[in-house]
């Protein structure tokens, strides 16, 4: 809380001049926001319900947009196509998120035992988040090849891995887990070292295991750190689309589409279909901000617990 | 000597179990980052070797003969640019960052320290936009860029970002736990709230202002979909969004294809080894904040 002004008297600024200054201080960040982030928000609500191609004239359709996408009007294959890229997404999210958690949080216990190689083990692990996501989608998209790739000549197979189903959502979990398990781990490092010694010493002088002491110490210590984790990843991972589309196309058959795939192809790949994208990406904002609301929710409650 | 000595009071002061814990540990890691880190091997390899012997069935991760074609090639492509790319991804990022730094600290020192009507109001009306995912303003978001002027231009990739309030939130948080009495003495010694900002408190957020470094250094570095939506020409596209039809131009040849890779790797890694020590701090620093 800001403490109690000094007398007048003693500013430099007069008084008109003082009151100006705080705005001139937010002006920017406000600028930028009110322009790229309160303007945008409205524009998108109102776009959604206007039928518009961005070169001829908007036209109020009302709630069209909606209907189609519910499938309550036309043939319903708008419908399939946005509700079969969600279906993806949620797939990414439910099965991708938890390995993000899981995986990092072994190799930070790992690395936690191993004093002796601890930064130089980080780093090998962090590179891959390093690399922009078409990089990595292209040193998978070799590996993976079914005739030239690695994989398949080490396991003495030749499994089509990009180009038929489970494979080429196999690949994708393959490649995003190698991309992302780094950037968690760090945090996951982090927060092992942050737990206070002398609860490690009194639990070691009770003779608790080492699994003991991860349930019932690293983890319960860890909460805040998780749920960070948590809720950055499932964004993110809701957010998928380069590994789509540049490792799969989003194939094979529509297989590997994803919600985002599917708005920014409706609004951007070809046909500028404006007013039904922004109604997709709405509908899709929503459901994110309910998983997002959700996790908030068990957390809270999981608080309260304690 | 004394290492072996040493290594037996090592042996002889910790248990059997605990010993055989430890080495365990090692091992497991060590796998782990060998399977963490065949793949990049394989990339450079690959990037070394003739077509032929890529596709050759016995295939084997070191070359036989070695060849800088694939390299001479790729630098000599004009229609994949990789170091233009690479200069772009650059010059928008370190613009992004300076600008975001430069905004969000600037907001977070007003709404932490200074006051003035409407304060909270406007602070809580922009965390809350924190619950409004990004896809939702990605089309008016075009628009605007459109509106203004900026396709093809780098500030289409450098503005929308700077409207994001996660920085004012984190920096607020740490400029509360700065008291206010250095403020009050700069004052009475007349300094201006410029000063106190710029002089004072600023340097004090530096641990926080490296983790937003990253942050938004990674974010701007990564982002895919927005270039490829403001940029119609291959000059003015980022590495990220640049190389997203480079598999398809070079379908199969993947000397080639290992060579580009490599190339768009090498300066981030580069960068990542000289800042580790700052990465990998900032970002543990930014998984604590609450």
């Amino acid at each position: 809380m800001p403490k109690k002004e000094p007398a007048a008297a003693i500013r430099p600024h007069g008084p008109k001049l003082r009151s100006v200054v705080p705005y001139l201080f937010i002006a920017p960040f406000m600028i930028m926001f009110i322009v790229f982030g309160l303007v945008p928000l409205v524009m998108s609500i109102v776009i959604s319900f206007t039928k518009w191609d961005y070169s001829s004239p908007m036209e109020w359709n009302g709630l069209e947009n909606y209907k189609l996408i519910f499938g309550l009007i036309g043939s319903g294959s708008v419908a399939s196509d946005f509700w079969n890229g969600v279906l993806h997404t949620l797939l990414f999210v439910v099965i991708e998120t938890p390995l993000l958690i899981i995986l990092p949080m072994f190799v930070a216990v790992l690395i936690s035992k191993c004093v002796a190689i601890r930064k130089l083990s980080m780093g090998f692990f962090y590179f891959p988040s390093i690399l922009s996501i078409t990089t990595v989608c292209i040193l998978w998209n070799f590996l993976l090849d079914t005739n030239a790739g690695v994989i398949n000549h080490y396991l003495q197979t030749e499994i089509p891995w990009i180009t038929q189903m489970p494979y080429a959502w196999i690949s994708i979990f393959l490649l995003s887990t190698w991309w992302g398990v780094g950037s968690n781990m760090i945090l996951y490092v982090a927060g092992i070292a942050n737990v206070p010694p002398d609860i490690w010493e009194a639990a070691e002088l009770d003779g608790a295991g080492e699994v003991r002491k991860f349930f019932s110490i690293t983890l319960p210590c860890m909460r805040r750190t998780i749920f960070y984790t948590l809720i950055m990843t499932t964004i993110g991972s809701f957010n998928m689309l380069g590994q789509s589309q540049v490792l799969t196309a989003g194939g094979p058959n529509y297989g590997t589409t994803t919600a985002m795939m599917v708005i920014y192809n409706t609004a951007f790949g070809g046909t500028n279909n404006f007013g039904r994208a922004c109604a997709m990406a709405i509908v899709f904002g929503l459901l994110m901000s309910l998983f997002t609301f959700l996790s908030f929710k068990l957390q809270v409650s999981d608080e309260e617990d304690m | 000597m004394t290492v072996v000595a040493s290594f037996r009071h090592y042996l002889k002061n910790h248990s059997k179990k605990w010993l055989a814990l430890k080495a365990l540990s090692y091992l497991l890691l060590i796998l782990c980052a060998l399977v963490v880190l065949i793949p990049s091997l394989w990339a450079v390899a690959t990037s070394f070797k003739f077509e032929t012997d890529v596709l050759d069935a016995n295939v084997t991760l070191f070359p036989h003969r070695v060849t800088w074609e694939n390299y001479q090639h790729i630098l000599n492509n004009r229609n994949v640019p990789i170091l233009l790319w690479f200069w772009n991804s650059l010059k928008i990022a370190v613009t992004h960052v300076v600008l975001y730094l430069l905004f969000t600290s600037l907001a977070a020192f007003a709404f932490s320290r200074l006051r003035f009507r409407g304060r909270e109001t406007l602070f809580w009306i922009s965390m809350s936009s924190m619950m409004i995912p990004s896809v939702i303003n990605m089309i008016p978001n075009y628009i605007i860029i459109d509106g203004l002027g900026l396709v093809d231009n780098m500030f289409a990739m450098v503005l929308p970002g700077l409207g994001g309030v996660f920085g004012v939130f984190m920096l607020r948080q740490f400029m509360r736990g700065v008291p206010m009495a250095y403020d009050e003495a700069a004052k009475i010694d007349g300094a201006s709230e410029f000063r106190i900002y710029f002089d004072i408190v600023l340097p004090m957020c530096v641990p926080v202002l490296v983790t937003l470094a990253i942050f938004s250094f990674q974010g701007s570095w990564n982002d895919y979909v927005w270039p490829l939506i403001v940029t119609n020409s291959a000059e003015t596209r980022t590495l990220t969004a640049g190389l997203a039809t480079f598999s398809g131009s070079y379908a199969h040849q993947y000397g080639k294809q290992m060579a580009g890779a490599v190339l768009s790797a090498l300066p981030i890694l580069l960068i990542f080894i000289l800042g580790q020590k700052y990465f990998i701090k900032g970002i543990s620093l930014g998984g604590l904040k609450e």
